[in-house]
């Protein structure tokens, strides 16, 4: 008995030797490094920029750093997250930017009504929780939130390989270079000028917005807002065209009113010209390049825009 | 609890603990914990399951005085009695449905229709392995192979052992019991044996097994969109996904079991590598085949009996084996096609002409031998066609699909991915198979002449391809589990 436990003891703790330095391993071959493209703070760690696009795929899809750039002449990196179209989790991703970069002069919010207030401490939106699991072993002060956002358990946190194996992505951090950074991921990738949508195939709808969610709405926009302002960026909200099947002119009014309410600026880009022709939408929600492009040559003309970023 | 789950890699080592430190005074607190603990196990599933589990434990336990009786009648009586009770019990739980549906389609056939009563009640898991267990037992008492235990505790662990409770290997009172009524005490060589059984066990279940599971589900439920040649690769997949699979859970099972201080039946030895199909029944769910040759064939003349007969009986045996699995017709024709393979052998009297095991003494069969284990494996592989398809109309446009023409078109598995690993861990599982075919398992002496950091390494690169390959979000249940 003593001689199976002096052996098993022995395995176990070289097995614990070989996980640490597997998990050590895969840690140094991921750092900085995206390895599923969609924890973009990673690839814009000490990316310093004038400009940052905060919010959901809507955000990553319709905001092309290059316009910005070249039409206004400022450095611009796109941190719009997939399935996050809380506000909560745009304040803690910002945090997060702020820790590894300097503050950006502006920051663009895509807000129109699939926004929610959502709340770091009661997260229930774990969309894309896997691509976060490489955080999870030991995280440090920086990562900490994003870990206790996607509540991530004490044996994912404390016991070493056991969330890149839970969440599958031992092969991504072992494999994977580094997942390119694009200044604009549908761009490159999933929102090709070709392909054209069917609304059939979409079952987006918008959220139901009473009294209570429009409260819950201004709130944390303003938490964001007075956050922004203690750093001296200035918020900026964008709402982006949506195909006219989701349009609800009652719905989209909201946002400009909360703005207005709010005093921070608003930009409506949600116009008719653009959201009632299908070839600008990869699906009914997020715009292809055909969209984007037109969406940029509607925000050149637009004179607030224009007043504040020059 | 699976045994493949987080709570169960928790379950263990407590349990292991318990049994060796705090419950190691006497043979009673030994099988106390080991009765609580199975009665946990199973409770993990269904706790409700457990009072079925309880009173058809009791009522064997009680049959079981009635059948060692002196007097023939009441001895038979109580038979009869216990056949009823467990299989009364498979009957409502397991058949009853399949049975109210076919009659009512039989009557349908007649122009009489008839609406069938349908019970809504789940299959409480392993209800065919305990009932089997209990069975066996009384049989053992009236055959007078054994005298009934006096100790319900004992023969409560006898029937609820958690590593074979749910999915076997099906044990006999006179194997297991008399380990029960022992003291156990701790053997290293047993319990490191049986950590690699574990390990091997575990091995086959979640890296091989659950990922050829991947590409059968897909090609068995779309098979018409895939060509001949992806539905028979798939059909292979299968044959080996069972197999590691269950042969799995068995190794599993008995290296927990080793763990405790006891062995239990061996109940695959390398199917595949058998040379006509009367060795691949003698090498593939041992347990089984050998409880119904037992109570089953022999009881009904076994191979005393003329040739005519003896055919009639091994249809029987394949046919009810195969109804044992499920309630369904796949499996009856599992069962019948099973039975079709064996007759020439059964009927010219050869079907124990390969007793010994494959290339005895040799390194590499002969050309002669490989021909004849491809031939075995290939009709096991058409057999399995029908065990894995929902309904024979399935497994039939899936025999169809293969024999087309588009047999000979290169495999292709669109939308699931690629399949160099899946060869390559199959070529690793046959290579492991072949070298280890002697032994009772292939880990059992594989590396003990090199020194031990080395073959602790191989295990270490065994553990991480697990938990590499494991899903814990989701874990994958055993085949057998819903026998």
């Amino acid at each position: 008995m003593k001689e199976y436990f002096k052996k098993i003891s022995l395995f176990l703790l070289s097995f614990l030797g070989l996980i640490i330095l597997v998990q050590l391993i895969l840690s140094f071959n991921i750092r900085n490094k995206s390895i599923t493209g969609h924890d973009n703070l990673k690839q814009t760690e000490h990316i310093d920029a004038d400009l940052v696009f905060m919010g959901s795929s809507r955000c990553r899809a319709h905001f092309d750093p290059l316009f910005f750039d070249s039409a206004y002449h400022l450095k611009s990196v796109n941190l719009g997250i997939d399935g996050h179209s809380e506000i909560a989790m745009q304040l803690l991703r910002l945090r997060l930017y702020l820790n590894s970069n300097k503050a950006p002069r502006y920051v663009i919010f895509n807000f129109d009504p699939l926004v929610q207030g959502g709340s770091s401490e009661h997260n229930t939106n774990f969309v894309h929780k896997n691509d976060f699991a490489r955080y999870a072993f030991f995280p440090d002060k920086g990562s900490a939130a994003l870990v206790d956002y996607f509540h991530f358990n004490i044996v994912e946190k404390y016991v070493p390989l056991f969330s890149i194996l839970k969440y599958q992505l031992f092969s991504e951090c072992l494999s994977r270079k580094g997942f390119p950074y694009s200044r604009n991921f549908y761009d490159k990738h999933a929102s090709p000028a070709e392909i054209k949508f069917s609304d059939n195939a979409d079952n987006v709808k918008l959220p139901k917005l009473n009294a209570d969610v429009i409260r819950e709405l201004k709130d944390s926009l303003s938490i964001f807002n007075e956050f922004c302002k203690s750093n001296k960026i200035q918020l900026i909200c964008i709402q982006t065209p949506i195909f006219k099947s989701l349009y609800d002119s009652t719905a989209f009014s909201y946002p400009a009113q909360i703005c207005r309410e709010l005093n921070i600026p608003f930009i409506n880009a949600c116009v008719e010209s653009i959201r009632d022709d299908r070839d600008n939408f990869y699906n009914a929600d997020h715009m292809n390049v055909i969209g984007v492009t037109k969406m940029n040559a509607y925000l050149k003309t637009d004179s607030l825009l224009t007043t504040i970023l020059h | 609890m699976f045994f493949n789950s987080f709570e169960f890699l928790i379950f263990l080592p407590v349990v292991f603990f318990l049994y060796w430190f705090i419950f190691n005074k006497n043979l009673t607190s030994q099988n106390i914990l080991l009765l609580i603990a199975s009665y946990f196990f199973y409770g993990w599933w269904s706790w409700k399951f457990l009072i079925l589990l309880a009173l058809s434990t009791m009522l064997d336990f009680l049959y079981g005085f009635g059948v060692a009786s002196a007097n023939k009648g009441k001895s038979r009586f109580f038979l009869w009695l216990s056949i009823i009770n467990n299989l009364g019990i498979l009957g409502v739980f397991k058949y009853y449905n399949f049975f109210a549906t076919e009659f009512a389609r039989g009557f349908g056939a007649l122009g009489l229709h008839v609406n069938p009563v349908l019970l809504n009640i789940a299959l409480p898991v392993g209800i065919s392995f305990y009932t089997f267990h209990g069975m066996s037992y009384v049989f053992d008492i009236y055959k007078g192979v054994r005298k009934p235990a006096t100790n319900f505790v004992e023969y409560a662990v006898f029937v609820s052992f958690f590593p074979l409770l749910v999915a076997g290997p099906i044990e006999r009172a006179n194997h297991l019991l008399p380990q029960i009524q022992v003291k156990r005490v701790f053997n290293y060589d047993q319990a490191a044996d049986g950590a690699k059984l574990i390990l091997w066990g575990l091995f086959k279940k979640v890296v091989i097994s659950d990922t050829l599971a991947t590409y059968v589900d897909i090609i068995f439920s779309h098979n018409g969109a895939y060509s001949g040649s992806t539905n028979l690769l798939g059909a292979i997949f299968f044959a080996f996904q069972i197999y590691c699979d269950f042969s799995g859970y068995s190794d599993i099972a008995m290296g927990v079991a080793k763990q405790f201080g006891f062995e239990l039946f061996r109940n695959f030895n390398y199917p595949y590598f058998s040379r006509d199909i009367a060795e691949f029944w003698r090498r593939w769910h041992i347990s089984l085949s050998s409880w119904f040759r037992d109570y089953l064939y022999i009881p009904m003349g076994g191979s005393r009996v003329g040739r005519a007969r003896r055919v009639l009986n091994t249809f029987i045996i394949f046919i009810v084996s195969g109804f044992w699995h499920g309630a369904s017709w796949t499996y009856i024709v599992w069962g019948g096609l099973n039975a079709l393979y064996i007759t020439p052998l059964v009927w010219s009297s050869k079907n124990r002409t390969n007793m010994d095991t494959v290339a005895t003494g040799r390194t590499f069969p002969t050309i002669r031998e490989l021909l004849m284990m491809g031939i075995t494996f290939i009709l096991s592989v058409f057999a399995w066609i029908f065990f894995r398809a929902k309904t024979v109309g399935i497994a039939w446009s899936f025999l169809k699909r293969i024999f087309s023409k588009s047999l000979f078109a290169v495999p292709y598995f669109p939308g699931i991915g690629r399949t160099t690993a899946v060869y390559f861990l199959i070529v690793f599982l046959l290579l492991m198979d072949w070298n280890g075919r002697f032994d009772n398992h292939p880990l059992e002496k594989i590396g003990l002449k090199t020194k031990p950091y080395v073959r602790w390494t191989f295990y270490m690169i065994m553990i991480m391809m697990i938990f590499s390959y494991s899903n814990l979000n989701q874990v994958q249940q055993f085949i057998y589990f819903q026998f």
